[in-house]
């Protein structure tokens, strides 16, 4: 029973997310041969065959967080690359299904052993400024990424994996178009994904008060704690995208202000509603519904007792219910996880973790006994304050855990606090966290290793580094997935923490609006969204 | 003369000492400015790097009196999240709060005295009762659930204005008309408090001996009010006022968050999760300066009031 209601679930989830994506891909190339009248009507699709899509206007999309730098390689917060996602561009870009396609670059290739990538430039691609994009400035932002330039910033966010680059050079031939070879010290064949860093101009030198990229929508103004402000990049390299002339995104308090400005109708488009807000949304607005592709669970420090016993770790596993939390805190929407992998990331991630550890209080009160544990224990789970639903899940966990005599307090702990004490000190039992990743499998799971600089679970394993490194070094790409997977069950078996969903995302989109698209990182494009004809 | 010199002293080892301890919490509580900066992705060397440049490695000391050295010219340093001169940030947040807090002490004068008047001239009426009981329940009710209850009422099912919707200050009619609802929900609770006290204050005094005689002296009850009574009552009224004043502070801070107003209480409250030390310390210190002059001119109309206060030395 409990099996096919998920699957339902999932099924749910993926053809909504398959519904709002790929049909329009199709429709939009139907449509931008004769995109030359201010609307079209589009020619297939069931539901939308009447929908009319307009050029122009302006939306307003609410955001709670206030950006934290407009320099692209200086950016952190989530929040910040979910914006800044529209005005720049890197070599590739992620599209909906999590496939990286060409974006500054036009192509690519990469040598079978995985050791060279090369990059032809796309012609005539133009920075906001007017500037044409050379190789000169593709190798600049590269080397920047990577931490390569003689002179560096240090608040130029270094992407490690991009450490083992030895050389970053312009192919040029006559005739030929510009090609960018990058060659490495080891084979690493998912590095691709780690070019999706920003190309930016190496002329401008101060991106931060002049973001200047190669995306769909050029910078207009950012007034701190307000506003950040683009407008349609005319010269954009796609024919018939972006649809709309401007896009504000406006920085309210927090998400109670910005839902009572949606009410009022202050805002088109919000991303973060919680599952109350999206009971209460007006009817001018629909909620579409996505998965945050965040690993949520309860994090264990694996060197803390009793946490450093399997036993004791598989019985929270047992006397946690992830199914309630996702009804009481997400409303029922958001997958179910096992173990540390993204539900969307379906090439990689495990199905068949999916059923382990269902609900069992019984087993769990047989596994702590065995620990050690027969009358339980008491723990605190460190949670950051700013995040309410990770809040929400704390209170459920601590309700559920009193059934097996464990007491579990709840401490809100500042997310600077956060960093400091839980994620660099380690200092901590519990936590409740949604990690992210970047799109390669290795940046999801590397964090286990034993010797992993971001291991903040203390979580470790020999066998676990030994397969590992394989993964990473193998180039067959069979080879690879199943390596993955088999990590994946190494994490679920070792418990070495509980994981539990990828929660929900909420979105409230104006019914006027369509074309909303989720993609499997966690960004914004307002490249596809447009009104609809009013008729 | 001489006590302008004395007050200015106090303010000046006021300020040094507000800044000694917000520096303190600033060391003590958890959490690193380079570390916040960079995320959870940052590279051992990259936060070392950044520390190097902010000057995180210093000693505690030197980092202090490097601080004071440069606010006492004027120069609160650069902000590390906006990375523009904190003294240029502040000047673009203080407008609003100090609006935000101008038209909420405004509208506390101008309701809460005649209120309290009308109050006391009918007492033991009808408006007398009703004044007073849902004086009880206003004053309960803090200013940000208030400010929500506006946004509903006044924003969503009335719409006089868009909650969230902040317009700036360049068009003063607009800015006005939205801001009018922030201050009310600041002001209301206060007013409550003014026109309790005020109104106790009176009583207490129409109790007096002088009353008594002035009565007996044939003068009617209203000019005993306004020529005796109200002189006297206002001494203390005065000092909650001034202490409202700085309540009046506190609740923008707030309701700032409610309404979406970019003003120096949402700044501050960005600044210290970002561990922005030089922006929270610049607000800390100018929310005590406000204080400081505000008592200090309460002192000042002690004096007008009732001469028998002397200020010398």
């Amino acid at each position: 029973m409990k099996k096919s209601k998920f699957f339902l679930l999932a099924l749910v989830i993926s053809v909504v997310l398959c519904g709002c994506g790929s049909r329009k891909e199709g429709d939009n190339k139907t449509q931008e041969k004769e995109s030359n009248s201010q609307t079209q009507t589009e020619g297939s699709g069931e539901d939308s065959s009447t929908e009319t899509k307009v050029y122009g206007g302006s939306v307003i999309v609410g955001i709670t967080q206030d950006l934290d730098s407009l320099d692209p390689h200086k950016a952190v917060a989530a929040g910040t690359e979910e914006v800044l996602f529209n005005i720049y561009e890197g070599l590739v870009k992620p599209d909906r299904d999590g496939n990286l396609v060409p974006a500054v670059a036009e192509s690519y290739t990469m040598s079978e052993d995985g050791t060279i990538y090369t990059f032809s430039l796309r012609e005539n691609i133009k920075f906001h400024d007017g500037t044409s994009v050379t190789a000169e400035d593709v190798i600049y932002s590269i080397k920047r990424c990577a931490g390569l330039l003689e002179t560096s910033d240090p608040e130029v966010i270094t992407v490690s994996a991009l450490s083992c680059i030895k050389e970053v050079e312009a192919l040029k031939g006559e005739g030929q178009k510009d090609q960018i070879q990058i060659t490495l010290n080891e084979p690493n064949t998912e590095l691709i994904c780690y070019f999706t860093c920003a190309i930016v101009p190496e002329h401008i030198k101060d991106l931060e008060q002049n973001p200047i990229g190669t995306g769909p929508f050029r910078f207009v103004s950012y007034t701190p704690l307000q506003k950040f402000v683009i407008e349609k990049n005319k010269d954009y390299y796609l024919e018939g995208v972006p649809y709309l002339d401007e896009v504000t995104f406006k920085i309210s308090a927090n998400t109670d202000s910005a839902f009572l400005e949606l009410s009022a109708g202050g805002i088109d488009i919000f991303p973060y509603l919680t599952s109350e807000q999206a009971n209460q949304i007006p009817d001018t607005f629909e909620v579409k519904t996505g998965t945050m592709n965040l690993v949520q669970g309860l994090f264990l420090n694996n060197k803390k007792a009793p946490f450093d016993q399997k036993q004791v770790r598989q019985a929270l596993f047992y006397a946690i219910d992830a199914k309630q939390i996702l009804e009481m805190v997400g409303g029922g929407a958001g997958n179910i996880i096992r173990t540390n992998m993204f539900s969307s990331f379906s090439k990689y991630y495990n199905t068949q973790l999916d059923m382990t550890y269902s609900y069992n209080i019984e087993k769990a009160k047989e596994l702590l006994k065995q620990a050690g544990y027969p009358d339980g224990f008491s723990f605190t789970i460190q949670v950051p304050s700013n995040y309410q639903y990770h809040i929400d899940t704390a209170q459920v966990i601590v309700e559920q855990l009193k059934q097996v005599g464990i007491t579990a307090k709840i401490q809100l702990i500042e997310w600077s606090s956060w960093l400091s004490d839980v994620y660099k000190a380690r200092n901590y039992e519990a936590t409740i966290v949604g990690l992210d990743a970047n799109l390669a499998p290795s940046d999801v799971l590397k964090r286990y290793c034993s010797k992993a600089s971001n291991n903040f679970l203390n979580y470790e394993n020999s066998e676990f580094d030994e397969v590992f490194a394989k993964a990473v070094a193998t180039i067959s790409d069979e080879e690879k997935v199943t390596f993955y997977k088999d990590l994946q069950r190494i994490l679920n078996e070792d418990a070495a923490s509980v994981y539990l969903q990828d929660p929900p995302l909420l979105v409230a989109v104006n019914k006027k609006l369509s074309g909303y698209t989720f993609y499997p990182v966690y960004v914004q494009d307002m490249a596809t969204v447009y009104y609809k004809n009013a008729q | 003369m001489k006590f302008f010199i004395r007050r200015f002293f106090t303010l000046i080892i006021t300020l040094f000492f507000v800044a000694l301890l917000t520096f303190l919490a600033f060391e003590i509580i958890p959490g690193d400015a380079a570390l916040t900066r960079l995320g959870i992705d940052a590279e051992q060397a990259d936060i070392e790097a950044l520390r190097e440049q902010l000057g995180l490695n210093q000693t505690v000391l030197y980092r202090f009196f490097r601080f004071i050295l440069g606010a006492v010219c004027g120069d609160f340093g650069v902000s590390i999240q906006y990375k523009v001169p904190v003294i240029q940030l502040m000047s673009e947040r203080l407008p609003v709060t100090i609006w935000l807090a101008g038209l909420s002490m405004l509208l506390i004068l101008l309701v809460s005295l005649p209120l309290s008047l009308v109050g006391i001239e009918s007492k033991n009426g009808k408006l007398h009762r009703i004044i007073t009981f849902s004086n009880q329940i206003i004053m309960a009710v803090p200013p940000f659930f208030l400010g929500m209850l506006f946004s509903l009422i006044f924003g969503i099912w009335m719409k006089l204005f868009v909650p969230g919707s902040y317009p700036g200050t360049e068009m003063f009619g607009k800015f006005l008309r939205y801001m009018i609802f922030p201050a009310i929900a600041v002001a209301l609770p206060k007013i409550a408090m003014t026109v309790n006290f005020m109104q106790s204050s009176v009583l207490a005094q129409m109790k007096q001996d002088y009353v008594r005689t002035a009565k007996s002296k044939g003068n009617s009850r209203k000019r005993i009010l306004f020529h005796h009574v109200l002189k006297n009552a206002l001494i203390p009224s005065v000092t909650f006022f001034a202490m409202t004043a700085a309540d009046v502070l506190a609740g923008s801070i707030v309701v700032e968050q409610v309404f979406n107003l970019p003003g120096i209480g949402r700044m501050l409250i960005t600044a210290i999760s970002y561990r922005d030390f030089p922006v929270v310390e610049a607000a800390v210190l100018y929310i005590a300066v406000v204080v400081i002059l505000i008592n200090f001119f309460v002192d000042l109309a002690y004096q007008k009031l009732d001469p028998r206060i002397q200020i010398t030395d």
